[in-house]
């Protein structure tokens, strides 16, 4: 029954990944690399986000994602290029591999690298045995 | 031509026990990126380039002209080898051979391969630390000597550089790779400094990397498509079959 679910998580998530960056395409907007790192009680998600001012970073948290949308300020000689004026938008939902707490989420962004730390929701219930 | 590749020299070059140094797409494209900052500031000249149906049909355009997407570069008994895609996985035996086989040909002094190892926590790390995997007794001397390199105890390697590596092990040639903690899948301009740093431990000439890592954002924004490829490609690699004696020889 486990390996069962298991499955059936691992297909919601690479359904909700291609979603994802359908949605993303379909609204002009560049999808961008992203990590996931699960250690036993976190979730790390790191986004790569170069040329985004922290104030223009959005993180929405949902029950089984997370949304990161961002203002590209910078430009290069290859994106201007291909986008001309238009301002270039990161945005992304990142399935979450397992459920996690609401709080406390921290965020950090270093170097056009954001970090999110998530924190796992707890399965069950330790019952002490008397 | 036995595979679907082949490595075309339209200069001649003069060369006596040369260095080859290697940077294709990998981990954190710290290679490509070090390789590419060390190529615009010493100004080799490009002497070839290989020839392969297992490439996307794709162009490449770099200042009005059109160039290969796998380049061959020289420069004073230094060859560079540069590619702008990733090997892909359904070429990366037929690539390697031809890439083995033209080095084979040169009878280098030292290849070194140039790359990254994956650290989970790399946006904490400032001094991120490298790695060598010497490919013979000769190159554990040559890594052996160099500060602020340590030799690859116990791991696993994946891909082109994997194969590479090994494949030079069996020739008995003297090959190294460098790897440095880098990010897994995001361009890596900071390692990519690193490992550049440590080059005129093997007698190659210095480059600034201030300018690296002031425009490390833009390098990123820039190669992130490459970076997209390349780790597509990565894991698509670590679901090969192991490698077989056939398949090395």
């Amino acid at each position: 029954m486990e390996d069962f679910e298991r499955f059936f998580d691992e297909m919601r998530v690479v359904f909700e990944e291609d979603l994802g960056r359908r949605r993303a395409r379909r609204m002009g907007c560049v999808e961008p690399l992203y990590n996931i790192v699960e250690s036993e009680n976190e979730i790390r998600i790191s986004v790569d986000l170069p040329g985004v001012e922290k104030d223009d970073i959005k993180l929405t948290l949902y029950e089984d994602s997370l949304v990161v949308e961002g203002l590209c300020r910078k430009e290069t000689p290859s994106v201007r290029r291909l986008f001309k004026e238009t301002p270039l938008y990161y945005s992304v939902r990142i399935p979450l591999p397992t459920k996690v707490e609401e709080e406390p989420a921290k965020a950090r962004y270093y170097n056009g690298i954001l970090e999110v730390i998530l924190t796992k929701k707890k399965r069950g219930r330790r019952i002490p045995v008397e | 031509m036995a595979g679907r590749s082949m490595i075309i020299e339209e200069v001649k070059t003069v060369f006596d026990r040369p260095l080859i140094l290697e940077g294709i797409p990998d981990t954190g494209l710290v290679g490509t990126i070090s390789l590419s900052h060390y190529l615009s500031k010493l100004g080799f000249e490009k002497t070839g380039y290989l020839e392969t149906d297992d490439f996307p049909p794709m162009l490449v355009m770099r200042n009005g002209k059109i160039m290969d997407v796998f380049e061959i570069y020289y420069k004073d008994n230094v060859y560079i080898l540069r590619s702008e895609l990733p090997i892909p996985q359904e070429g990366v035996y037929d690539i390697v051979g031809q890439i083995v086989d033209w080095v084979k040909s040169k009878n280098p002094r030292l290849f070194l391969s140039l790359g990254g190892i994956p650290h989970p926590y790399r946006i904490d790390i400032t001094d991120p630390k490298v790695y060598a995997v010497p490919t013979s007794e000769e190159a554990l001397k040559i890594a052996s000597k160099m500060k602020d390199v340590e030799i690859l105890r116990d791991g696993l390697l994946f891909g082109p550089k994997a194969l590479i590596l090994k494949r030079l092990e069996r020739l008995g040639m003297n090959g190294l790779g460098l790897f440095v903690q880098s990010y897994l899948n995001y361009p890596d301009p900071g390692s990519a400094a690193k490992v550049l740093t440590l080059l005129p431990q093997i007698g190659l000439e210095k480059v600034e990397v201030d300018s690296l890592i002031a425009s490390a954002e833009e390098i990123r924004m820039q190669y992130r498509e490459l970076m997209r490829r390349t780790d597509d490609e990565i894991r698509r690699m670590r679901s090969l079959p192991p490698m077989t004696e056939q398949s090395l020889v």
